[in-house]
């Protein structure tokens, strides 16, 4: 039910675009819902009720530092009007929708955006159009569609369709965005660092006594899964794959009918597909030339194969049948029936694979484990062309050896491990005496911050007359939290001399590397696990990444390939030139920016951004 | 300067545009603009890049656009445009010119007082500090614009498919060491005998060497054959992947490109832009490409039927061809 749309129209453009007009009081803020800035959950399809005080106002937005209100009507006018134009069965309208419609076509009137009648009139299709025109009519009478609703709608659109491209077409990308991209992966380091390799430890350590290496096997639960026995199987198989070289039917077994062979494959179509060879899969594709009597089906190239299968299948039923016999000889049986015979004896899982054991299928192995030593897989298995049985010979479960057993395997892990928990250790050290070192220095300092934070604190207690000491508290955290930016800067500044003489009073040696550029990890070298050279692993460790002021020193950094601790210090970090940025890395690091200045533009226009852009308040669930 | 002349032409062009309805100025304003806003947040509408619009020709549109829009509500919008494009451009002292005009000519206007800006300022003094930024910056790194992407008449290559030829040329102007490869690949028979090795809605691929008769194709399409060169560092351009560009296959390896494998879009794919280097254009056969897409598929998008590139020909100074059919 529309109200005589002219005078409507006009009511509605003057409450939405209007913002002087209209300032009235703010609602009372709702705190946010879970559904965003709103509080109302904007994607549920909206209902269309009449409401009942169409002056009522159902929610508020600021523009141009102003508070504008949505009244009950113009809300159910805009939704309306929406459902009529863009409702669709399976896409309803919904709140949010309304809502962005609205604040977006108030945000391009304020820029002075908004499509005139007279600029309407000029372009209207219906106008241009008078065939086209009729047609719409007449559509629009099923759909309860008036003019006034498909003008204004036009308009609407016309204008928001304007500031969206305003804000498209006014992307700045700015060449300090586009360095900042370039410049993150090109700045030039320097660094001085110390070295801890684990190769100090271990001579010392290749003397290690037998109670050395007890302890190390008794402590280091990762050595003791590493050297674990792992479950192994012996067992007997008899099986055949009829594609195979070499295997027969036996003679005087009958050859299936068509009938049954079509029926056998339409049983085990996904399985049997697997098995057309791969260079006669393009003549199931024939092209439009291709002479209809050479077309094939699965079927007809997979015929003869079926019915070699059904013959000797049988054979591996009997066999099955004899070798369950007790104290049958597999051997003996597979020979019988003219199958091919196959034993592994005690493989654990990887071993059973290589053994042959893949033929089987990935489950073989867990089916063969779960039996008990003597019985038999219960029915005839296939795996791809292979069918077969087996029968279950010995069994060894996983277990944990002796210190005995694996004595001698031990002394190189002990030494490796050892060798680096130690220069690890000794790493730590380094950087815990630092940061005593940087505590020390920096505490006149710091602890002069931390008074001047109180005190500013007690001043701000006393004006707002709190004395409970719980509040004078909380005021005081707040004063030396935003003093953590200051004490960062004063750590700062001593990190670089304290490292100097931690290094010097530990006796250790300062190396310096080159100047060199960071070197992303995705590079063939990278994904290598070959040891690197120490400059290498410099260039490549991201935690120099981090470093961004001259003086900053790194947490130890492990190497495990070279088996070395680094603590690295940086001594200048260098911007590199935009010059030296080539034209591929320009539009490269353009486009990325672009792109995100296109997605931010676009953005813009969506429910929760536009909604928390207007600080839009919706004063309650009416109409849910 | 420039905006002296600008000035001129409003004033001289003034009773002109009288005869033009706002309508009108809007409509031409509209069109001048290269890109639409908002249409969706998806990776489908991945925007090109701006290295690829030819912002002279877009600024002259403009220009004409703000001429015919003097006096009119269009007017400081087509101002406001052609400030921007002109910063696209490069010409920021121009940008710079447009906007202060805007300024001083419409102080009353939205653009200076509506504040719709970053942190309630207005659009208009958003747009001066970074147009100030950006001439601060540009006079402390001074360097030459990215060239337009242009497609060279001297060199011609036939790409003769067992389904039909196929002639491309080449943008060695933006893409000159995968143009150089890619001939001097042709030139050693690389591509001799090749097949298609997949074919989609959107690209076929050719070229790898490793599907050549008795060799398994790597389905990553490195064309990592034996025989096959190194791959290279990316040339990226203004150059999208719109139907019809040739472009070099990324090594799945590493950060480069494949300097071998290459494929032909069939479909506007900007998603492709800064993956892969667009190098060549097909100028004739493309009526082939759509054939070959027509032909039925196998597993992992492979022609069910074999395609066979039988050899590519290069030629210098060849006329150039037509291709009707391209769009």
């Amino acid at each position: 039910m529309m109200r005589p749309n002219g005078i409507f129209v006009s009511l509605l453009l003057a409450a939405v675009t209007l913002a002087q007009d209209s300032v009235k009081p703010p609602l009372p803020p709702r705190p946010p819902g879970p559904a965003g800035p709103a509080g109302a959950a904007p994607f549920q399809p909206a209902r269309l009720e009449k409401p009942a005080d169409p002056a009522k106002v159902r929610a508020t937005y600021e523009l141009e530092g102003a508070t504008v209100q949505i009244t009950e009507g113009a809300y159910f006018d805009a939704l309306s009007m929406l459902q009529k134009m863009e409702g669709r069965s399976g896409s309803p309208v919904t709140d949010g929708r309304v809502y962005e419609h609205m604040l977006a076509y108030a945000e391009a009137s304020a820029l002075g955006l908004a499509v005139t009648d007279e600029e309407f009139a000029a372009t209207d299709p219906m106008k241009r159009n008078p065939a086209l025109a009729e047609q719409l009519r007449k559509r629009w009478e099923q759909e309860g569609i008036t003019e006034d609703v498909y003008a204004r709608y036009q308009k609407e659109t016309a204008t928001v369709q304007r500031a969206k491209d305003l804000f498209a077409n006014s992307m700045r990308v700015k060449s300090t965005d586009v360095f900042d991209g370039y410049a993150k992966d090109h700045y030039t380091y320097k660094l001085d660092y110390v070295v801890f390799p684990a190769s100090d430890h271990t001579t010392v350590l290749a003397n290690a006594s037998d109670d050395d290496l007890r302890k190390f096997w008794d402590d280091d639960r990762t050595v003791q899964n590493m050297m674990r026995v792992p479950m192994s199987i012996s067992a007997e198989f008899i099986w055949l794959d009829p594609t195979a070289p070499g295997s027969k039917v036996a003679e005087g077994t009958r050859k299936p009918s068509y009938d049954e062979t079509l029926a056998y494959y339409n049983r085990n179509k996904d399985r049997l597909n697997a098995l057309i060879p791969p260079q006669r899969r393009p003549e199931l594709y024939p092209t439009d030339k291709a002479d209809p009597s050479k077309l094939v089906t699965p079927f007809s190239i997979l015929r003869e194969t079926i019915e070699k299968e059904m013959m000797m299948s049988g054979a591996v039923r009997e066999a099955l049948a004899d070798a369950g016999a007790p104290g049958a000889d597999m051997k003996a049986v597979a020979e019988k029936r003219g199958l091919q015979y196959h034993r592994v004896d005690r493989v654990d899982r990887p071993g059973f694979a290589t053994a042959g054991g893949n033929r089987y299928g990935v489950q073989a192995f867990s089916a063969l484990f779960n039996l008990n030593p003597g019985m038999m897989l219960p029915d005839v298995s296939v795996e791809g062309r292979v069918q077969w049985i087996a029968r279950l010979v010995e069994k060894d479960q996983a277990r944990l050896p002796e210190f005995a057993e694996v004595k001698g395997k031990l002394g190189p892990i002990y030494v490796e491990n050892t060798s680096m928990k130690m220069a690890t250790q000794r790493a730590n050290d380094v950087r815990k005496a630092l940061d005593e070192e940087v505590a020390r220095a920096a505490k006149p300092e710091i602890d002069a911050l931390l008074a001047a934070a109180d005190a500013e604190a007690d001043r701000e207690a006393k004006e707002r007359n709190i004395t409970e000491p719980k509040e004078v508290e909380v005021i005081r955290t707040r004063a030396r939290t935003l003093r953590n930016a200051a004490i960062a800067d004063i750590q700062r500044k001593h990190m670089s001399k304290s490292f100097d003489a931690v290094v010097a009073a530990k006796g250790l040696k300062l190396e310096t590397s080159e100047p060199f550029g960071f070197e992303p990890p995705r590079t063939e070298r990278e994904v290598s696990n070959t040891p690197k050279s120490r400059q290498d692993f410099i260039k490549s460790a991201y935690q120099v990444r981090d470093l961004r002021e001259p003086g900053q020193v790194t947490a130890p950094m492990v190497d495990p390939q070279g088996k070395t601790i680094y603590i690295a210090r940086l001594v200048e970090r260098l911007e590199p030139n935009y010059a030296d940025m080539t034209d591929s890395e320009l539009v490269y690091f353009r486009t990325i920016a672009e792109r995100t200045a296109h997605y931010q533009s676009n953005y813009r226009w969506y429910y929760y951004e536009i909604s928390k852009r207007r600080n839009l308040v919706i004063a309650g669930a009416q109409g849910k | 300067m420039r905006h002296i002349i600008l000035a001129a032409l409003l004033l001289v062009a003034a009773p002109i545009h009288a005869q033009k309805s706002l309508a009108d100025c809007w409509k031409e304003v509209e069109n001048a603009l290269p890109r639409r806003g908002a249409a969706s947040l998806t990776s489908a509408t991945t925007p090109q890049p701006s290295a690829g619009f030819d912002w002279a020709k877009i600024n002259d549109r403009m220009t004409e656009a703000m001429i015919n829009a003097a006096d009119t509500p269009a007017e400081p919008w087509a101002t406001w445009y052609l400030a921007h494009f002109k910063l696209e451009a490069g010409e920021i002292d121009e940008a710079q010119n447009l906007l202060v005009s805007i300024q001083q000519r419409f102080s009353k206007h939205p653009l200076n007082v509506a504040r719709l800006g970053k942190n309630g300022r207005t659009l208009m003094q958003d747009a001066l500090d970074d147009v100030a930024q950006e001439l601060a910056f540009r006079a402390k790194n001074p360097r030459k614009p990215v060239p337009l992407p242009v497609l060279a008449d001297d060199m011609t290559a036939t790409l003769r498919f067992s389904m039909g030829d196929v002639t491309v040329r080449f943008y060695p102007n933006v893409a000159r060491k995968h143009v150089e490869r890619f001939v001097e690949n042709c030139n050693n028979g690389l591509y001799d005998g090749t097949r298609i090795t997949r074919v989609n809605d959107n690209t076929i691929t050719a070229g790898d060497p490793l599907s050549k008769d008795g060799l398994t194709p790597d389905p990553r399409g490195a064309g990592r054959a034996p025989n096959a060169p190194s791959s290279i560092a990316h040339e990226f351009s203004g150059l999208t992947h719109r139907r019809g560009i040739v472009s070099m296959l990324r090594n799945p390896i590493g950060n480069d490109s494949s300097g071998v494998t290459f494929c032909f879009v069939m479909k506007d794919f900007a998603a492709l832009d800064l993956q892969q280097t667009p190098f060549a254009e097909v100028v004739a056969g493309m009526e082939v490409l759509d054939a070959m897409t027509r032909v039925g598929r196998a597993q992992g998008e492979t022609p069910a039927s074999p395609i066979t590139l039988r050899a590519i020909s290069v030629t210098k100074g060849s006329p150039a061809p037509t291709n009707d059919d391209k769009k």
